[in-house]
């Protein structure tokens, strides 16, 4: 029983790392979904400027502002729908 | 020498008893571990899908050049390969499925401003109000798209009125002006983004029903919920 109780303890070290890389591939996955659509709003939005640095603000801001909606500060999840 | 024998096979049926307990919560364990492992799996495919299904509503919505229909079966069908795996499908040419076991929806919401009161007002002039421009200040839909079950499921934004969606998905100035049935809860669009007036943003929301890959029915994996703004 010894025996049983010691590898208990590697198998759940094991599997709790392999659900843990789990969580992490879905992690960089929602990460990567959300720059690309900053970059994508980001690209819409250049035209918006008049000016070279006009146009640049305004990808920026239109950046940070969607990769904040596609990944919020509190979670990795989006919110669950109501 | 018999005592000797009677302790061995004593120590042998005891070993094969304790491993026979300790297999039980192993069985449980590993039928865990692989039900969350493929539930992550579904997970990262759904990310997946919805980001594909924004990229293409990017391209369908601000390229009209593209000829980029995706309220056409044929162009739905990129997607639903996309979701190969998910149920989603309702023949071998991946044609969406309405009782399959997921559902895309396509939006694009703007906070109506001058620029649609503008067009989608006849009778009017600015300054504009919700008095001579009813949907002004408010979000509404600009576009519309919902691909597969869609009886079980619906957007988080809610549904514009079916007579206000055009064959392709797009909803004319007038109603996106003056419908005010063909409007979003300014609560629920603020809680996600918020946009500045003539601004719109298109959303991809995926859900799917992964139910099937549980290993046992007490893991009963969540259905998963996904999301794209840009």
């Amino acid at each position: 029983m010894m025996i049983y109780c010691i590898m208990l303890v590697f198998t759940l070290t094991m599997v709790g790392l392999a659900v843990y890389a789990g969580t992490l591939y879905v992690i960089k996955g929602r990460l990567s979904s959300a720059v690309d659509a900053a970059a994508l709003a980001a690209g819409r939005s250049v035209n918006l400027g008049a000016t070279v640095c006009a146009a640049q603000t305004a990808a920026t801001s239109t950046a940070t502002q969607y990769f904040n909606a596609n990944s919020p500060a509190a979670s990795w999840a989006p919110a669950p729908p109501p | 020498m018999s005592t000797t024998r009677s302790r061995s096979r004593s120590e042998s049926g005891q070993a094969m008893l304790e491993f026979a307990m300790v297999c039980i919560s192993l069985t449980f364990l590993f039928a865990g571990a692989f039900t969350i492992g493929a539930m992550l799996n579904k997970a990262l495919q759904v990310s997946n899908i919805t980001r594909s299904a924004a990229v293409l509503m990017v391209r369908s919505v601000t390229d009209p050049s593209s000829n980029l229909n995706l309220a056409d079966t044929v162009n739905q069908r990129i997607l639903i390969r996309e979701a190969n795996g998910l149920g989603m499908a309702s023949d071998s040419s991946f044609d969406p499925s309405t009782t399959g076991n997921g559902a895309i929806f396509l939006s694009q919401i703007v906070l109506v401003g001058p620029v649609q009161c503008a067009s989608g007002v006849t009778s009017g002039s600015a300054p504009w109000s919700a008095g001579n421009c009813p949907n002004y200040g408010s979000y509404a839909f600009e576009y519309y798209v919902a691909i597969g079950n869609t009886t079980r499921w619906a957007s988080v934004f809610g549904v514009p009125p079916a007579a206000d969606v055009n064959s392709d998905g797009t909803i004319s100035a007038t109603h996106i002006a003056t419908d005010t049935k063909n409007v979003v809860t300014t609560a629920t669009m603020t809680s996600v983004i918020t946009l500045a007036s003539g601004q719109y943003s298109l959303i991809a929301e995926t859900y799917a029903d992964i139910s099937g890959i549980s290993v046992f029915s007490v893991f009963k994996p969540p259905i998963i919920y996904f999301r794209t703004l840009t």
